[in-house]
């Protein structure tokens, strides 16, 4: 298991230490065959060396092989070439390692025939084939809002958040993450405001970290936490532009990646995974009473199945006596113990998701009418489960779904299984014990040093009600302090606007 | 004076509220209106709130017994006071007396659940929960410890509401008259009130893990009146809610009185309030134990803390499981409570007067060194 | 082996002893016959308590079935009979194909030969255990408590909780349920009351005033015009509609209804006397024509006639309860909390002759419709 702290020095990696030569570069690359080594002009010792399938080929032709055609004549060395081809980004190299980098990246070589040493490298990389030009962020759906989205291209997202914030003090540092796969992270945060804590922390644990390929910015995510044996996700990854600006500015650091769609937010307390972009673009009190509601659904979510379990087994005393009829009525000619029917019908709930997620789109609709209707309906009347208890599964599957990011819905939909099982051998008693376990664990955890709880356990004033209502304007106007920002106050809103009226000044 | 702890390791000082009042109130809230009610009958609750007024007089000399230490706990103290081993001695009894409290505490609580809750299983099972979770809790060190003993203080106080429900059922002229009782029965019912309020010597092992002590301090003594009023105004109700004569016969009066309330959705309410007592009786049992794998580490370095707590956790399983008869229970509740008065009331004030003394020794000695 | 690699094996075996030992617990733990799964118990809901011929007490308890259908009509009486109470469930037991719940009673009914008898050992062991809630309700029948209960069977419904509390709440029973009961019961300077049910002659159960236990025996039956009265004396919010017979013409009576009530007790420490001041507000649901409400003269009169009618009769209440010899009203207890020196014994000896008087203080909120 990867763990953050290594102390190990960045040695050579066995496959990258063997001493190269220019020579062998091109040896080794022209195995693969859409490497493309050609002459552009006739007679004349001048080839050019290229993965076609890195490039841009548009460039190629309309900016480098028209004017080195073009003027041919004026070229006696490589210095020449610089000032014919209207690029920029050339360079000249003699460095086997920085040659294959470059070749490797998307740049072409241009070269000598007889001097194979000094190589001339531009820059044409074409990073956008295939694939998407806009992400509408369906996963994270809001009604109003810009509904703006990152990509898997670096460039287009720097683009997008520097546009957003295009003040002097957003500073991106890049950093190169994976031996084989060397993707691009970039660490964005507002100097002057976010504590350099926090990004030396990250800086340190990017520029430790030892993997081959990281496939996608959530990977990383795992790569670089505190903590790996959690469910819980440490940090807040997002697909959304303003959602990360936002954090930006409240005194966050974001951490975007080359290829990813999404941008992971550091440091994250367990209160922010309920909060929704579109709770800014909505009236205080109704994003409140929304906020409130998620919260109570995960709660919910959580604990449903394993009061129902309970309950019924150990605890028949607690129903209330017009309940009682009904409740004993459906159990009646169900077999199995009430444990046995939970299990039964979460698993069930489960397999129809996972089987969902994968059906091609044209029988999804139908399998999703067969699964969801007919197996509820059929299983009632074969008496194998109870028609409560199918109600109760049900909303409980879907409020778990309420949470805005999808790591903390799937760990809520994941820790249900364990209060269900204790549940069922200690009743109720097991519940507590299960709640218990589960304050202890998130107490337990930290995100890039700061605890998990914020600010509802270090006790921070003024952060519990931003934690369950969303607060508005006048009153929004200092950044959580827990975040140890270096400037507090985001603005001032003046709060004297409307000519006096009331009964005061008749 | 915290030459050696970690500052990564400290906690707030309002946290210090949170940790003496969790330390406090324990399984005795549960049934001390039974004993109480020995020596002064529907007055008893004079004596509690007395008692509790006593609190913050001790608090102060463990404050100023610890100001002098060298390292800012009761352990260091003994060894500077009492020599190397003696004062080894000293906190090896302090770790025992403090597991005996925490072993109480579990012991209790799962009787409750036996005679309440869950009549047919064996007290094996609520052992080994409880072994695995104090394990959790301990072995997270004392930011862990500090947690548990705040939610054990911010979810409970949900059941406070209760209290409300039960007003509909008083009588008030069960208090009356009032303040009929004698010396002679406010002691007896004073000794009996003992139990409620011990907790805060546990202070003596964890307050140099507190920042800023004199802001810290405040919160405590605060933490203190808290309980105090607390237990005065469960007492009250308790007396206005029930005739003398049928408390004397119950066994968990405040059980008895949440068995009448019924909500809506929720016929008995006592599930939920006894469960959630698991979350005050969780603290207990962890600040405690803390304390005594401290004061064990503090006297043989060598060994590990972790293999300190998994024997003793081991011991408790044990004894928790198998010696499940009623005069054990009743064995460790009289030691605990006669250990606990002796400390609180005998030994707390002996250091006390020896730290005063040494004061005033340290005292000549400077004047001496400035007058010469 | 060294203690390294001993260190190591021991790592390795903690770290997982948690999840073995889990898994050990689920699989021995899950099917275990410790759990009361809801369709597997039989659920006692009303219990009645009869005195047997041989000194040995029959319990019959009613047990719904619901396994059938949803609806409760399938009730299942079994009745027993043993010598000592706790020992009602394992008899039973032996009738029912499931364990038999005595948790979830809503109603115990005492018979009356077993009322009369003697209540104290059965209320001690058997209705004075964690299982049962304290907010159940205790009644004495007129009849045998098997009888009772099988008369009750026949109407198909298990309502006979609400039958008795609803009673309590706008109409003439005072507020009683198990905690109370428990609380008078054993309490000094004061007698239990519950409710009583009989069967009257359309053959269904029918609450009929209160009963008044003291020294665990029934003393007294106090009929329903008297309970009402007692409920405007005892409770704060008592409801009661009392009727006040003033003639014989149809004209001449006046209901009132209550609305508030309090009752103010003083004792006269010299003269060893008690008085009652009672503050009632009251609707006045119906009055004879000849007052006419918009007049204060008629008003007064109306108040006075109403306050003296009122005091006549809480006189005649009060000396029944002297001449049975029972309290309910709890004076002992108040006269306790108001001097020192009040003593168990020597109060109830004077408690004949103790005067009590009685200082009716009416307040009219409204008449209703008419004005």
């Amino acid at each position: 298991m990867l763990r953050r702290k290594r102390w190990k020095k960045k040695t050579d990696k066995g496959y990258e230490t063997v001493e190269k030569s220019i020579v062998k570069v091109f040896e080794v690359a022209s195995k693969s065959s859409d490497f493309i080594t050609f002459s552009p002009i006739k007679d004349f010792p001048l080839q050019i060396s290229y993965f076609e399938t890195l490039i841009d080929k548009t460039i190629l032709q309309e900016s480098v092989l028209l004017f080195l055609k073009e003027k041919a004549n004026k070229i006696q060395t490589l210095s020449d070439v610089v000032s014919i081809i209207p690029l920029e980004g050339i360079t000249i190299s003699n460095e086997a390692n920085q040659v294959e980098r470059a070749l490797l990246d998307g740049s072409i070589a241009i070269y000598m025939t007889d001097n194979k040493e000094e190589i001339l490298l531009i820059e044409l990389s074409d990073s956008r084939l295939g694939q998407r030009e806009t992400n509408d962020t369906q996963n994270e759906f809001s009604v109003i809002g810009p509904k703006i989205g990152f990509i898997e291209d670096i460039r287009t997202n720097l683009n997008l958040i520097r546009e957003q914030i295009n003040t002097a003090d957003l500073i991106y540092e890049e950093f190169t993450v994976g031996t084989r796969a060397k993707t691009k992270v970039v660490v964005a945060y507002l100097e002057g405001i976010t504590n350099p804590e926090y990004v030396n922390t990250v800086r340190q644990r990017i520029s430790d970290l030892d993997i081959d390929i990281s496939f996608d910015n959530t990977q990383l995510e795992q790569l670089i936490a505190d903590n790996s044996r959690t469910p819980f996700p440490l940090y807040i990854s997002t697909e959304r532009v303003d959602r990360a600006v936002e954090s930006l500015v409240q005194g966050q650091v974001v951490m975007i990646s080359d290829k990813s769609s999404y941008a992971i937010i550091g440091p994250a307390t367990l209160m922010e995974f309920f909060s929704n972009p579109e709770d800014y673009y909505l009236p205080s009190f109704i994003a409140s009473f929304f906020k409130l509601i998620r919260i109570i659904g995960m709660i919910f979510s959580i604990f449903a199945s394993a009061f129902y379990v309970a309950i019924l087994t150990y605890h028949f005393e607690v129903i209330p006596k017009d309940l009682l009829a009904p409740i004993i009525f459906s159990r009646a000619n169900v077999p199995f113990p009430p444990v046995a029917e939970a299990l039964f019908l979460e698993i069930t709930i489960d397999l129809l998701r996972e089987a969902g997620a994968r059906l091609p789109s044209k029988i999804g609709q139908t399998l999703g009418i067969v699964g969801g209707i007919v197996i509820g309906q059929a299983t009632v009347e074969a008496a194998l489960t109870s028609t409560i208890l199918l109600i109760l599964v049900a909303l409980a599957a879907l409020s778990s779904f309420t949470t805005p990011i999808y790591k903390m819905s799937n760990a809520v939909r994941l820790l249900r299984y364990p209060f269900i099982l204790i549940a069922a051998i200690w009743g109720g008693f097991g519940i507590f014990i299960g709640i218990i376990i589960l304050i202890v664990h998130l107490s337990r955890l930290k995100s890039l040093g700061v605890p998990y709880l914020l600010p509802l356990y270090p006790y921070r004033k003024g952060g519990v009600g931003s934690s369950f209502i969303r607060p508005n304007y006048p009153a929004h106007s200092k950044r959580s302090w827990y975040l140890r920002p270096l400037s507090v106050i985001r603005y001032s809103p003046s709060t004297d606007k409307d000519p006096k009226e009331g009964l005061n000044h008749e | 004076m915290n030459a050696n702890i970690n500052a990564k390791n400290m906690v707030s000082p309002y946290l210090l509220f949170f940790l003496v009042h969790a330390a406090q109130t324990g399984v005795s809230v549960l049934s001390f209106q039974t004993h109480i009610i020995k020596g002064a009958g529907h007055d008893a609750w004079i004596p509690v709130l007395v008692f509790g007024l006593l609190m913050p007089i001790i608090f102060f000399m463990m404050l100023y017994i610890l100001k002098g230490a060298s390292s800012g706990d009761i352990l260091s103290f003994h060894k500077d006071i009492f020599g190397k081993y003696i004062g080894s001695l000293l906190n090896i009894v302090l770790a025992i007396y403090f597991s005996l409290v925490s072993l109480t505490a579990i012991h209790t609580y799962i009787d409750i659940l036996q005679i309440w809750v869950f009549d047919g299983i064996a007290s094996w099972e609520f052992s080994l929960l409880f072994t695995i979770i104090i394990f959790y809790i301990i072995s997270g060190g004392f930011r862990i410890v500090t947690a548990i003993a705040f939610w054990g203080v911010v979810i409970p106080s949900f059941l406070l509401l209760s209290l409300v429900y039960l007003l509909n059922f008083t009588e008030p002229s069960y208090l009356f008259p009032m303040f009929e009782l004698v010396w002679k029965d406010f002691f007896t019912s004073a000794k009996e009130a003992a139990p409620l309020y011990f907790g805060m010597e546990t202070a003596l092992v964890f307050l140099p893990f507190v920042k800023n002590k004199k802001k810290a301090s405040k919160w405590g003594y605060f933490a203190l009146l808290y309980t105090t009023l607390l237990y005065t105004i469960i007492t009250v109700i308790t007396f206005m809610f029930f005739t003398q004569e049928k408390l004397e016969k119950l066994s968990w009066p405040t059980l008895m009185m949440i068995k009448i309330i019924r909500l809506p959705f929720l016929e008995r309410f006592e599930f939920i309030f006894i469960f959630t007592w698991l979350l005050v009786v969780i603290p207990v049992a962890c600040i405690y134990l803390w304390s005594a794998i401290r004061s064990i580490k503090l006297t043989f370095p060598q060994i590990k803390p972790t293999f300190v707590l998994g024997s003793l956790l081991v011991v408790f399983f044990y004894i928790n499981s198998f010696l499940i008869d009623i005069k054990f229970s009743f064995l460790i509740g009289n030691v605990v409570n006669y250990s606990g008065l002796v400390v609180l009331f005998g030994y707390i004030p002996f250091l006390f007067i020896i730290a005063v003394i040494k004061n005033q020794f340290k005292k000549k000695d400077k004047n001496k060194e400035k007058g010469v | 082996m060294n203690r390294k690699s001993w260190q190591a094996v021991m790592k390795r075996v903690f770290k997982n002893l948690l999840l073995y030992v889990l898994m050990g617990c689920m699989i021995t733990l899950l099917g275990c016959s410790r759990t009361k799964i809801v369709d597997d118990v039989s659920i006692v809901h009303v219990f009645g308590l009869d005195l047997a011929e041989n000194g040995e007490i029959l319990g019959t308890a009613l047990i719904p079935d619901y396994s059938v259908s949803a609806e409760v009509d399938h009730i299942l009486a079994v009745e027993e009979q043993v010598p000592a109470g706790v020992l009602f469930i394992p008899e039973m037991s032996r009738h029912t194909s499931t364990r038999v719940e005595l948790a979830k009673i809503r109603v115990i009914v005492f018979g009356k030969d077993f009322a009369e008898n003697g209540v104290k050992d059965m209320v001690d062991r058997f209705i004075f255990t964690p299982e049962l809630g304290t907010n159940i309700q205790i009644a004495v029948t007129t009849h045998t408590a098997n009888e009772t209960l099988k008369t009750f069977m026949q109407e198909q419904s298990l309502t006979l909780i609400d039958r008795i509390e609803h009673n309590m709440i706008e109409q003439g029973q005072p507020q009683m349920n198990l905690h109370y009961f428990l609380n008078q019961f054993y309490g000094e300077g004061m007698d239990a009351y519950v409710p009583m049910i009989t069967i009257d002659n359309q053959n269904r159960i029918k609450v009929d005033g209160i009963g008044i236990i003291s020294k665990s025996k029934l003393k007294l039956h106090l009929p329903e015009k008297e309970t009402s009265l007692f409920s405007l004396i005892k409770d704060k919010r008592a409801q009661a509609t009392y009727h006040l017979d003033l003639g014989e013409k149809r004209d001449e009576n006046i209901t009132l209804r209550g609305f508030r009530s309090k009752s103010e007790w003083e004792w006269n420490k010299e003269k060893d006397e008690v008085t009652l001041n009672l503050k009632l507000k009251v609707t006045l649901t119906q009055h004879p024509n000849r007052f006419d409400l918009s007049k204060t003269e008629d008003l007064q009169k109306i108040k006075k006639l109403i306050a003296k009618e009122l005091e006549e009769d809480i006189h005649n209440l009060l000396a029944t309860f002297k001449e049975n010899e029972v309290d309910p009203l709890g004076i002992g207890n108040i006269v306790r909390s108001k001097d020192r020196t009040w003593e168990k014994e020597s109060f109830y000896r004077k408690y004949p002759d103790i005067p009590i008087h009685v200082n009716v203080d009416v307040g009219i909120i409204h008449s209703g419709l008419e004005n």
